[in-house]
């Protein structure tokens, strides 16, 4: 089942209009790179999708299902089956990489055990097998803070794993890190979506990451969709038009 | 314009000096109270005092027999030695006649002590208040026995007899005083009282925290409305001080700890919701996000990306606030809030300074080491 996103708008309480009547339909299996400048408007239409930001107007229905008029209660139910993954990776830092790994799972345990703590045997093991799928299993019982800045983002893809996402929200995952960690990170998500079926949403700034994973791009310029096609079609025209007449195009 | 402002600051001036000099009259200002002889002699004594606390008494006894005399001895009797007492006994004869001298032995007093004897007399027509009379002094030997020769003197028989008073004092090994042990008492009291204050006031406090904090609850016209409501709250309670605070407790509960315990926990609530709050609101936002992004509830995020951001802060938060507590309620005590500030209010009204003397020792030392414990603990959790 598609996700339709429709005439999505975003104004901000100060008024900054960060999205304004946007509009695409990403089909099941795509990995879809959002690119665009600074403040394009990036991390509001990500974040809007599984509404951590309310949207102003428009909708975004997924599998059937409009999560713009979910309750609360719905729509809890509808971001356990998203995964995402962040810039700044947004571990507890104070927890261990096993509890941060096994906090993916918190949409779908009793609330009342998870409070006190309790996670199920079963929880436990298929969180050391989401570990181990990134590498970390002998990490587990580490502070989430003492990891490297590539190992933090492996158990923020961990955490996703564990929420079986049909679909995964990435918010620039490789933006903090250098390129071989950028690379490593990616290929992750791209098994994800090549292995498991999982649909990517994935900003990034760098137009070789864009070709080298992606199959689709929508560019987003002052909150406006400038550009939707493949990786291919990004011409010096379409370029300029998504990141200004100065820019110029370095590699990719 | 500028002649304008140069009046402004004349006027300005003047109407400062007008407040201060009102005030230092209103205040009664008066330096030369502080040197005045009297004054002084008082600050001498309250201050040599202070600075000679009672920490070590002289264990004192004391031990009394009394045992009536007949003067004179009726008809040709022979007196015999009577024996009277428990635990120390006195062995002399139960009539004497005046002019003569008696032997007297006692036994099974403290070896080694001060012993007087002196005639007690009853009420009579010749002596309305009774009396007492000097018979002679002595010490107990090593065995803790005495004899001594008394002399019946004429008013003995003017009286028709007296009781014989055999008393024997002591001063004993020093031992710490029962000042001192009163006040250690007060100053664990004190810590308690400080203790059980900031761990309720964390109870009450650390809920109504998550309210005043805007980044949780400042959301909808709801939300917005309790969290300005909790901060007015925290805000008015803060602005009246704990000793006022004690002062309606003491009045309400009665004085003592209890009263210290419920105006510290007031104060406390409010420092500590301010305090707690502030630290809610400069949590990380980045798990909170990726938590709530899990399809977590509320209360699910609070635990898993909330708590364990404050939870240290918060702590320190604590010890600080009973490192504060501690101070304070040496004061609250002076307005009845039990602890040791009252038993110092006591002894200072009572004039027994060199007790004063103690408990404010006592206080130096608690809270330096209150202040030093809570620095140090502050710093292992960081
Ligand atoms: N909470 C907010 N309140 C007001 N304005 C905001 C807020 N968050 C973002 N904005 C504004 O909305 C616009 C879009 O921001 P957004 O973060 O979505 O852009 P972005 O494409 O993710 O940029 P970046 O590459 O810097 O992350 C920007 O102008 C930004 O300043
Ligand atoms: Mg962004």
């Amino acid at each position: 089942m598609p996700l339709i996103v429709d005439r999505l708008t975003k104004i901000y309480p100060d008024g900054t209009r960060a999205l304004h009547e946007v509009s695409f339909t990403v089909e099941d299996g795509e990995f879809v790179a959002i690119i665009g400048l600074s403040r394009a408007g990036k991390s509001t239409l990500l974040r809007c999708i599984n509404r951590l930001i309310e949207p102003t107007s428009g909708r975004v229905i997924w599998n059937g299902i409009d999560i713009t008029a979910a309750s609360p209660r719905e729509l809890r139910r509808i971001r356990r089956q998203i995964g995402m993954i962040f810039q700044q990776f947004n571990l507890v830092k104070r927890a261990t990489v096993l509890t941060n790994v096994l906090t993916g799972r918190l949409g779908y345990v009793n609330p009342w055990l998870s409070l006190l703590g309790y996670f199920p045997p079963s929880e436990v093991q298929r969180a050391m097998q989401a570990l181990e799928r990134v590498g970390l299993a002998d990490l587990a019982d580490k502070r989430a803070d003492e990891l490297s800045g590539g190992q933090q983002q492996r158990v923020g893809i961990a955490r996703a794993l564990m929420q079986e996402p049909r679909l995964l929200l990435a918010d620039e995952p490789v933006a903090s890190l250098d390129p071989v960690l950028a690379h490593s990170i990616l290929r992750y998500i791209e098994e994800l979506n090549r292995k498991d079926g999982v649909t990517v949403l994935c900003s990034l700034h760098f137009l070789d990451l864009v070709h080298r994973y992606a199959t689709r791009v929508i560019g987003l310029k002052d909150g406006i969709k400038v550009f939707d096609g493949r990786p291919d079609e990004i011409d010096d025209r379409r370029f300029k038009e998504i990141y200004g007449q100065e820019a110029e195009r370095i590699g990719g | 314009m500028y002649r304008h402002r140069r009046w402004l600051q004349i006027i300005g001036a003047l109407l400062a000096l007008g407040i201060y000099a009102g005030s230092w009259h209103v205040v009664g200002i008066d330096l030369r109270k502080l040197v005045e002889p009297q004054a002084a002699r008082r600050a001498q004594e309250i201050f040599t005092a202070f600075l000679t606390p009672e920490i070590l008494v002289p264990e004192r006894g004391i031990q009394r027999v009394e045992v009536p005399v007949r003067v004179p001895c009726e008809s040709g009797n022979i007196p015999e030695t009577a024996e009277v007492g428990e635990g120390p006994r006195l062995f002399l004869p139960p009539c004497a006649s005046p002019g003569t001298q008696i032997r007297i032995r006692g036994e099974g007093f403290r070896p080694g002590s001060e012993l007087v004897l002196r005639w007690v007399f009853a009420p009579s027509p010749q002596l309305p208040l009774g009396g007492e009379l000097l018979a002679g002094r002595t010490r107990t030997d090593a065995a803790g026995h005495f004899e001594l020769d008394v002399e019946i003197r004429p008013l003995l028989a003017q009286e028709g007899g007296a009781r014989l008073q055999a008393e024997a004092r002591w001063e004993g090994r020093w031992q710490i005083s029962p000042a001192l042990t009163r006040t250690m008492e007060l100053t664990l009291q004190t810590i308690f009282l400080a203790l059980m204050a900031t761990t309720l006031a964390t109870g009450v406090a650390a809920p109504l925290s998550f309210l005043a904090a805007r980044n949780i609850t400042a959301r909808g016209p709801v939300g917005t409305a309790v969290y300005y409501l909790t901060r007015t709250i925290f805000n008015v309670v803060r602005s009246i001080e704990p000793l006022v605070v004690a002062a309606i407790f003491a009045t309400w509960v009665g004085f003592g700890p209890f009263a210290g315990v419920l105006a510290l926990t007031v104060a406390t609530v409010v420092n500590l919701g301010k305090l707690f709050s502030e630290v809610i609101e400069t949590i990380d936002p980045g798990p909170v996000e990726a938590i709530t992004a899990t399809g977590a509830n509320t209360l699910q995020v609070i635990r898993y990306a909330v708590i364990p951001q404050i939870t240290l802060p918060f702590l320190a938060f604590i010890i600080y606030h009973w490192d504060i507590n501690v101070r304070i309620s040496t004061v609250v005590g002076f307005v009845g809030g039990g602890g040791i500030g009252y038993q110092l209010k006591l002894w200072i009204d009572q004039t027994d300074y060199h007790k004063a003397g103690t408990a404010v020792w006592a206080i130096i030392a608690v809270v330096s080491a209150m202040d030093y414990v809570s620095a140090r603990l502050r710093e292992t959790i960081r």
